[in-house]
């Protein structure tokens, strides 16, 4: 699996976000890891409130791409199972329905690293397209 | 990189395998590589967590002989890399470091 950061700039507890998440449909996780498993078929998405918090490296695009400071990290782990790139994009459009949200892609810069504002996310839902550029896949 | 692998003698056993929880059918985890010696994850990301590996080296479903868990990580950040050293995790960050490693397995 390959991870997205998805950042707010609301603080998102985790009862919130487990509740958000039931209702994507969002199953518990039999390893207890993430605070939800969405799936469609063989596609797969695990999603965790991210214990970690922001790099102080990452605060500044954070901040620039979401008009506001940063205050929630929640990862996104996407299967490498067809569908999964594109359930996750829906997943992330209904987060960004219900709070400001930003996702990086947690591709270096060199390689298609990208941090995508909401606009952006809309656009992608619209178009089909995923996160990451096919050629930065190299688990496949 | 499992055709690498491959193409180098190593004994690939599974690729990209999708693990469920039998009793539920819900998924557990992808398994990106598995080979005769180690369960290998692929990452191109430059961020996950101890967390999201550790499954691989406990979840009887995914790793039931308790295989040695190698992570490739070619694009780590540094502290990422240093957290993933320090949990006691093999990381590979090229082809040829993963292909020594998997080579050097008893």
């Amino acid at each position: 699996m390959e991870p997205v950061q998805l950042v707010s700039s609301v603080e998102i507890s985790r009862p919130e976000l487990v509740a958000f998440l039931q209702t994507l449909g969002a199953k518990a996780d039999s390893t207890k890891i993430y605070d939800g498993v969405v799936y469609r078929g063989d596609a797969n998405v695990w999603i965790v409130l991210d214990r970690e918090g922001i790099d102080e490296d990452d605060v500044e695009i954070f901040t620039q791409k979401l008009g506001n400071t940063p205050r929630t990290s929640i990862v996104i782990d996407i299967s490498r199972a067809e569908g999964s790139e594109q359930l996750a994009v829906e997943i992330v459009g209904r987060f960004a329905e219900r709070w400001p949200v930003v996702v990086d892609n947690c591709l270096p810069e060199e390689i298609g690293g990208k941090v995508f504002t909401a606009d952006e996310l809309l656009e992608l839902k619209a178009s089909g397209k995923g996160f990451w550029p096919q050629y930065a896949q190299v688990g496949q | 990189m499992a055709q690498f692998l491959l193409d180098n003698g190593i004994a690939v056993v599974s690729f990209q395998r999708l693990e469920y929880e039998p009793v539920s059918g819900d998924p557990i985890s992808d398994v990106d590589i598995e080979t005769d010696k180690a369960v290998i994850e692929v990452t191109t990301g430059r961020k996950r967590k101890i967390e999201q590996f550790d499954i691989l080296r406990s979840n009887t479903y995914l790793n039931p002989s308790g295989k040695l868990v190698i992570l490739f990580a070619p694009t780590y950040k540094k502290f990422v890399l240093a957290n993933v050293l320090a949990a006691g995790y093999r990381v590979a960050r090229s082809d040829q470091e993963l292909l020594n490693i998997t080579q050097s397995l008893p």
